[in-house]
């Protein structure tokens, strides 16, 4: 085929895309505009400086803002998601009749990457708030601080709406890079510095291995679009063999994913990062990272083994569902395990975000839309109760210089509005039943156990294996009642250690001075806000879930692309 | 002839090789060569495959892996730097301020060769005046 010279139709179809990309992308551009708006501000001086966490708080606010105007009408209205097409092919850039695929098909804006950005944009609200509060960052350094964070966010959106391996691996390295440098930024800690280079050595180990999978991929199928590959990998399957490259690629991509979730034998990082930076960016890696890398793990799972695809292959999806649900479950029953010896408050979170990212994966073990949908629900509600519980150890941080949990014994007569809001956090981890915990471990029970009937009939050991699953993470549950009752009975039962009190009497700090600056009002709201939330979601749980199970059915996938017209290379 | 299954094989070699040092050695800043070597073997592929399937894709690759292999050689080397002002070594094992409670840290018997400590710097050949000799400049 002789290459023709473009018409200029053709240049009004591509300025139309651009323009419904541009419109399409704007959250992402405004996050990145704010970024140079703060850049303006450090050279500007003077009052500026001051408020460099309030511009970029400004700036995700109005690309939440972006994000919901955009995602909110189409999510009212999602049973018509993909009707709403754009007449006639489009000749320079493919047959691109979806309007939900922008910058030539590279990024896709479906119902996963809108509810994902409004998980990823909040996550960064909170995290800048809470700064602001515990005014961590000192003035001068908090420009960096806040660039670097925006970034990184910027990344993270870009995984979860990646359609192409290429973004996929943009995303992943903009979201992780900046974290390293986050990971030291508490200068006056030596941890710090120590924390970031473990996180840059295994971070670019593991890069590494992700880009030699995706060579892999690359290499048998020439290209790296996400549609692409499921549906070479799709008729490779169905005529009964193996790709033996591209499964060994595929296999090391997901290995990549798994180090950015933390899931077992890609978890070394996490426990040592945590302990080393500040409460903040724990919390930040803990629920925003982790949300991007599920999403991405969610989109690979739909070009695999499409759940809403009838002809999905039952073994290739079966393979799936137990690699995943192993991993999960080793990983939440490691997690769990380290946890009970730990005594700093940061280590333990960080062994409690491990088991919880194995929880994550469990669902998504029996590939169907519900099980996808409760993953969801449960990342939502991980993202309430986990910033309520780093909250809460930033603020103690602040004034206390330590998150050792010995020297916190009997906190809560010193602050008891900030050690209820933790323990209401707490027990939501551990899944106690009128919080939002409760709904998410009940819904991961429900659907494993719904599937186990369900695969009765075309695997019988598939039943067995989901039991199991199901008796594992029931033990999980309790063992995890170890670590969090622990916690609760040292910073509520135990008597506060008297010698404790009279070394900071000695630090020039007098006894009622730390009863007043124990919690400021804002911080009091700032709890209450998380906190009621993991209370009233916990209640009313049952619209957030169908609004999931309808998001789950909308993922765009594979064999809607299988309808379209081949695409022109 | 070149085919391309020599390109893969030298790739896959490189990838290796920056494995194996990377899971094997000590010294900070030989890791982190043996880093970037992983990421030139995956470029080397990508650059092969692009010239087997004739698209431009492999190379676009490329050209990302290369700037984000920079960005992480830069920030590796300013956390280098970083420790390397307070412990003044570059042996790895020496930064284990982070670990596990209750478990001692995990020691290497022997230390990190450091070479050899007196320095033999090359003669350069006299010209002109004889410079003064070190007790001189002390005494000055």
């Amino acid at each position: 085929m002789t290459p023709t010279f473009p018409t200029s139709g053709d240049f009004t179809i591509a300025q139309d895309h651009l323009y419904r990309s541009l419109l399409l992308f704007s959250p992402e551009l405004t996050l990145a505009l704010t970024i140079p708006i703060l850049l303006i501000c450090y050279f500007l001086g003077g009052a500026f400086r001051k408020g460099y966490l309030w511009v970029g708080l400004m700036g995700t606010l109005a690309a939440l803002g972006f994000a919901v105007m955009d995602g909110w009408p189409k999510l009212e209205n999602i049973q018509n998601f993909y009707q709403d097409r754009i007449a006639g092919s489009n000749v320079i850039l493919g047959t691109n009749v979806l309007n939900n695929l922008i910058f030539s098909d590279m990024i896709v804006i479906d119902p996963l990457a809108i509810i994902l950005r409004w998980f990823i944009l909040l996550s960064l609200a909170f995290i800048l708030l809470l700064n602001i509060l515990t005014r961590f960052p000192q003035k001068e350094a908090s420009g960096d601080y806040t660039i670097l964070l925006l970034g990184s966010t910027l990344g993270m959106m870009i995984m979860a709406s990646a359609n192409h391996l290429l973004m996929m691996f943009l995303g992943m390295e903009m979201a992780t890079v900046p974290c390293y440098m986050l990971a030291a930024f508490r200068r006056t800690e030596r941890k710090a510095g120590e924390a970031g280079l473990k996180y840059v050595l295994f971070g670019s180990a593991v890069s590494g291995l992700t880009l030699y999978g995706i060579t892999l991929v690359i290499a048998q199928f020439g290209s790296g679009y996400l549609p692409d590959i499921a549906r070479a990998y799709f008729f490779w399957i169905n005529e009964d063999k193996v790709p033996m490259l591209p499964s060994i690629g595929l296999f090391l991509i997901v290995l990549g994913l798994f180090f950015k979730l933390s899931i077992i034998p890609f978890h070394f990082w996490c426990p040592d990062v945590f302990e080393g930076c500040s409460a903040e960016i724990a919390g930040f890696l803990s629920v925003a990272s982790k949300g991007a890398a599920l999403g991405l793990l969610i989109r690979f799972l739909f070009a695999l083994a499409d759940p809403n695809y009838t002809y999905v292959n039952r073994v290739l999806a079966t393979t799936l569902g137990i690699f995943l649900g192993t991993s999960g479950v080793i990983t939440s029953t490691f997690g769990n395990l380290l946890a009970l010896r730990q005594t700093n408050l940061q280590r333990i979170f960080a062994y409690s975000t491990i088991a919880h990212a194995g929880y994550l994966l469990l669902p998504l073990s029996c590939i169907s839309t519900e099980g996808v949908a409760t993953s969801l629900f449960y990342l939502i509600a991980y993202l309430w109760m986990n910033l309520g519980v780093f909250a809460c150890i930033a603020i103690i941080f602040q004034h206390q210089k330590t998150a050792e949990l010995a020297r916190l014994k009997g906190y809560f007569q010193r602050a008891p509005f900030l050690v209820t809001a933790m323990v209401i956090s707490i027990l939501s981890l551990l899944g106690l039943p009128p919080l939002i915990g409760f709904a998410g471990k009940f819904q991961i029970f429900s659907v494993l156990l719904s599937s186990a009937n369900q695969s009765k009939s075309y695997f019988p050991f598939m039943q067995d294996y989901l039991w199991i699953l199901i008796i594992f993470t029931g033990i999980n549950t309790l063992i995890s009642a170890g670590f969090y009752l622990k916690i609760i009975r040292i910073l509520i039962l135990d008597e506060s250690n008297s010698a404790m009190t009279n070394t900071e009497k000695m630090n020039s700090r007098s006894n009622d001075l730390i009863e007043s600056s124990c919690e400021t009002w804002p911080q009091k709201l700032y709890l209450f806000i998380l906190s009621s939330t993991v209370l009233g979601l916990g209640l009313f749980w049952s619209p957030l879930r169908t609004q999931m199970d309808q998001i789950a059915q909308n993922i765009q996938s594979p064999s809607q692309t299988l309808q379209m017209a081949p695409r022109s290379k | 002839m070149i085919s391309l299954a020599h390109y893969l094989a030298i790739g896959a070699i490189l990838f290796a090789l920056g494995m194996i040092g990377f899971l094997s050695r000590r010294n900070l800043i030989v890791l982190f060569i043996c880093g970037e070597m992983m990421l030139l073997g995956v470029s080397l592929n990508f650059v092969a495959f692009s010239r087997f399937h004739g698209n431009m894709q492999g190379q676009i690759f490329t050209l990302f892996i290369l700037t984000i292999a920079a960005c992480e050689a830069g920030l590796a080397l300013a956390f280098i730097l970083l420790l390397y002002r307070r412990h003044k070594s570059l042996d790895i094992s020496l930064w284990q301020e982070i670990h596990e409670t209750g478990f001692p840290a995990p020691v290497d018997t022997e230390p990190l060769p450091t070479g050899d400590q007196e320095m033999i710097f090359p003669k350069l050949p006299v010209a002109g005046i004889e410079p003064a000799s070190r007790e001189e400049i002390i005494h000055a």
